[in-house]
């Protein structure tokens, strides 16, 4: 407790903080911007931490990364487009509420949720990060090949209307994630001889096309329609009730979050779209969700901001990044000589310290910037869709130019645009294909390389670990499908006596 | 209001822009008047990623020159080296190179290999080991390993990096130089993740470079059996090398900086003078050694014909084990 105490008092500079609050609202701004996301932020500034002292970097890195995260939340929920990966599934509820004259509301739903992850995620790093960090160390092939096919067993849960059409797509998406350079076999697939796609389909380029550029072309082809349709912000912070509701959600949505940060194989996108279809697969009108309901921008948003938290707990305790971002910012302590791995605790324990301090500190400021500048953002919204759209979609290439520095992505990016439209104008919904190419390949994998392990043994899926996995995902998934059927059968009963 | 949001509006798209600007041109006699793009193949973070900055941040100090990075990740260092053969031969764009290179031709990724670049100066080495866990009795030395492999043929599972890169490509020149059968489990995750699935006795054994598990090999969780450089390690002097234990292996993996092949010669020896220069300060030194990474020094003669000797082998390495890929 010493320890903490005097490395709180060593941090607690003016510039620190200041630091800390600076590059928080740079990071929402850049997770606000589609195409940049929290692990180019963070890449961007490691050289400059070379000359800055190890607290006043863990104080930029750490604000930048929680404020990149929930960043992204808002291009989402106010322009139907992910500013990061991990914002995929907020689009889903968060700009349907927008549409609905309740924007100000998902932001401020979206803030709450996401303060709450990350200090929650805290907790359990501060609490027990070399317990959870024994249990992530045990995960291995079969066990992420679980949690994969698990993800994608969801995808029938977010089908929208046609089961049939949802599992399209996401056989779709399964097969787009086959793009690129076997990552076991070295053969590759689908390159057609382009080097540009030997690291397959980039996860930015088609993200950005599947929502920012399809949805430009859906409102291109109804701008003519329904013009100036004023989108009301309305009150930020959410009422006491819907609060108190969203608790058990952001309860869960952050344990998830926590769980998967803390696995080094998987980040943001897969924590907020567990977390996402886990609430709709339990909840008493899974029908609701995708029509504007605060659980379903709670959820994602409270998961993905947990994974910040969890995905440090593996980076100190065993060294290996829990997720993209965590893998640039091991190179600060990199460069500055500081040894990751358990020795950490007792060797520097003030840097320890440090990082929990301003990784708290980073979610409070995030709190407040996002809650007071909510509004702000909001008004985005109101500027004419004539002038907005051009816009965006420049930003839109810009980003996707961004994020790898070649123009190759553009072309994958208007490829996912125009395939995303053709598939929205034949009501296939988007969102299992995104599921399967985020997960496709982390199943595939894992799946193989599981069997590679065990010789072509498939019991290799039934030890311990694995097999719980398999029984928590079994429940969850068939949970709700037997209480339908029970409920049915009262209703039956209570039907023939009457 | 709305002049307000305009306004932010198309500042945000100027920033933007800014975000992917690169540097420029300029005449040969004053080089370099302008920045200096280094190119980076590999994502941001990664282990060429930090080498290419600390060397670029010691040049800019040294030199007052500026030096930005630019990363273009993708096809095994294909992308990068690619976008490298393609740009001016001014000195304003240069690339950090790793062993990659020499695995594009053989893999049938690019048809390119170190003749198409000038080399410039070598400046890391990294070796790799054959790693088992602290505790492992089967084989506690080289010959025992080799032993146990040949009485159980494609028994032992070696952990390594991903396909198609050069510790993949370790484990195959293993097996043929000591004549056993292993079973490859290549993972796309990075080393320290394959550290994991060692100790978790996934697998039984690794072919992988050190980096953070280094604090495994200290704290006794793993062991090193045999190291496959051509000398032993400073860091390691009681860990053999193959070479020693009497296979014909010697396999590490280089970095070192290229330009493209017709940049004028003043120029690449203005840019191997600095690069050399940053290469031996003690600032640098002292960054590899918190990386556990290897040292090495090479100016652009030495380091074209290190280059050009992996080429070599590889190609050499994939003729005859053409099985490995189906």
């Amino acid at each position: 407790m010493e320890a903490f105490w005097s490395a709180l008092v060593d941090s607690f500079t003016v510039g620190n903080v200041f630091l800390s609050i600076v590059a928080t609202f740079a990071g929402i701004v850049i997770g606000a911007i589609p195409g940049l996301s929290a692990t180019m932020a963070v890449a961007i500034l490691i050289p400059f931490t070379y000359k800055m002292g190890m607290i006043a970097s863990l104080a930029m890195l750490l604000g930048v990364y929680c404020g990149a995260v929930y960043g992204g939340s808002i291009s989402a929920i106010l322009l139907n487009i992910p500013g990061t990966p991990a914002a995929i599934m907020t689009t889903l509820d968060g700009n349907p509420m927008a549409k609905k004259g309740e924007g100000g509301k998902a932001i401020g739903v979206s803030t709450i949720a996401s303060f709450c992850g990350g200090i929650i995620s805290c907790v359990f790093l501060i609490v027990c990060c070399s317990l959870l960090a024994l249990v992530a160390q045990k995960f291995s092939y079969p066990e992420y090949f679980v949690l994969a096919a698990f993800g994608i067993c969801l995808v029938a849960d977010s089908c929208g209307e046609s089961f049939l059409k949802g599992i399209v797509s996401g056989l779709i998406g399964i097969l787009l994630s086959l793009v690129g350079m076997d990552a076991l076999t070295g053969q590759q697939r689908f390159t057609f001889g382009n080097p540009y796609l030997l690291g397959g389909l980039g996860q930015v380029p088609a993200l950005i096309g599947l929502f920012g550029m399809s949805e430009i072309l859906n409102q291109v082809f109804e701008l003519g329609v329904s013009n100036k349709k004023k989108m009301k912000v309305g009150r930020v912070v959410p009422d006491k009730k819907t609060l108190k509701r969203l608790v058990p959600t952001i309860l869960r949505g952050s344990l998830i979050g926590t769980f998967i940060g803390a696995l080094p194989g998987a980040g943001g996108p897969v924590a907020a779209s567990i977390a996402y279809n886990t609430e709709k697969t339990n909840s008493k009108d899974p029908s609701k969700f995708g029509t504007g309901i605060p659980e379903g921008v709670a959820a994602p948003e409270s998961a993905n901001n947990a994974v910040t938290g969890g995905a440090i707990i593996p980076m100190l305790a065993l060294a290996v990044p829990g997720d993209g971002t965590t893998a640039v910012l091991m190179s600060a302590f990199i460069i500055k000589g500081i040894d990751l791995g358990p020795m950490i605790f007792s060797q520097h324990p003030e840097v320890v310290n440090t990082t929990y301090i301003f990784l708290i500190l980073g979610n409070i400021f995030m709190l407040i910037l996002g809650l007071s500048l909510a509004r702000i953002f909001a008004k985005v919204i109101e500027v004419d869709n004539k002038i907005l759209l051009p816009v965006i979609l420049l930003i839109c290439m810009v980003g996707t130019f961004a994020s790898a520095s070649n123009t190759f992505n553009i072309y994958v990016m208007i490829f996912f645009g125009i395939l995303g439209f053709v598939m929205q104008r034949f009501r296939f919904s988007l969102t299992p294909m995104i599921l399967g190419l985020v997960l496709g390949s982390m199943a595939e994998e894992n799946f193989r390389s599981a069997l590679t392990m065990s010789q072509g043994d498939y019991s290799v899926f039934f030890r311990p670990i694995s097999l719980v996995f398999i029984i928590i995902a079994a429940v969850i998934l068939a949970w709700p499908r037997v209480r339908r059927l029970i409920n049915k059968r009262k209703a039956g009963k209570s039907g023939t006596e009457a | 209001m709305k002049k307000l949001l305009c306004l932010l509006l198309a500042l945000s798209l100027v920033f933007a822009f800014a975000a992917c600007g690169t540097g420029g041109e300029g005449s040969s006699t004053d080089f370099p008047t302008s920045p200096i793009t280094m190119i980076v193949p590999q994502d941001p973070g990664g282990d060429t990623d930090l080498i290419a900055r600390q060397v670029a941040s010691i040049v800019e100090q040294n030199e007052g020159w500026t030096v930005t990075i630019s990363n273009q990740p993708g096809g095994s260092t294909s992308v990068g080296l690619l976008q490298l053969q393609a740009a001016n031969p001014d000195g304003y764009t240069i690339l950090c190179n790793a062993t990659n290179l020499s695995l594009l031709k053989p893999q049938d990724i690019a048809d390119i290999d170190s003749s198409d670049f000038a080399a410039i100066a070598g400046c890391n080495s990294e070796s790799c080991y054959l790693i088992v866990r602290g505790d492992e009795d089967r084989f506690t030395t080289m010959e025992e390993f080799v032993a146990y492999a040949k009485e159980h043929p494609g028994e032992l599972n070696v952990g390594t990096g991903q396909a198609g890169g050069v510790w993949a490509l370790a484990c195959t020149a293993f097996e043929q130089g000591a004549g056993i059968d292993l079973n490859i489990v290549a993972n796309a995750g990075g080393i320290a993740q394959v550290g994991l699935t060692l100790l978790n006795g996934d697998v039984d054994c690794a072919i992988i470079s050190l980096g953070t598990n280094t604090m495994y090999v200290e704290s006794g969780e793993m062991k090193l059996l045999n190291n496959f450089s051509a000398e032993r390690t400073e860091a390691y002097p009681d860990v053999p090398t193959a070479i020693e234990c009497g296979y014909d292996i010697e396999v590490t993996s280089n970095r070192g900086f290229l330009a493209p092949k017709d940049t004028p010669q003043e120029i690449i020896d203005i840019l191997e003078a600095a690069f050399l220069k940053a290469i031996e300060s003690e600032e640098y030194q002292t960054f590899l050694e918190n990386m556990n990474s290897g040292y090495m020094c090479l100016n652009a003669e030495d380091y074209a014909a290190m280059m050009a000797e992996e080429d070599a082998f590889y190609t050499e390495l994939f003729a005859a084990n053409t099985e490995g890929v189906s």
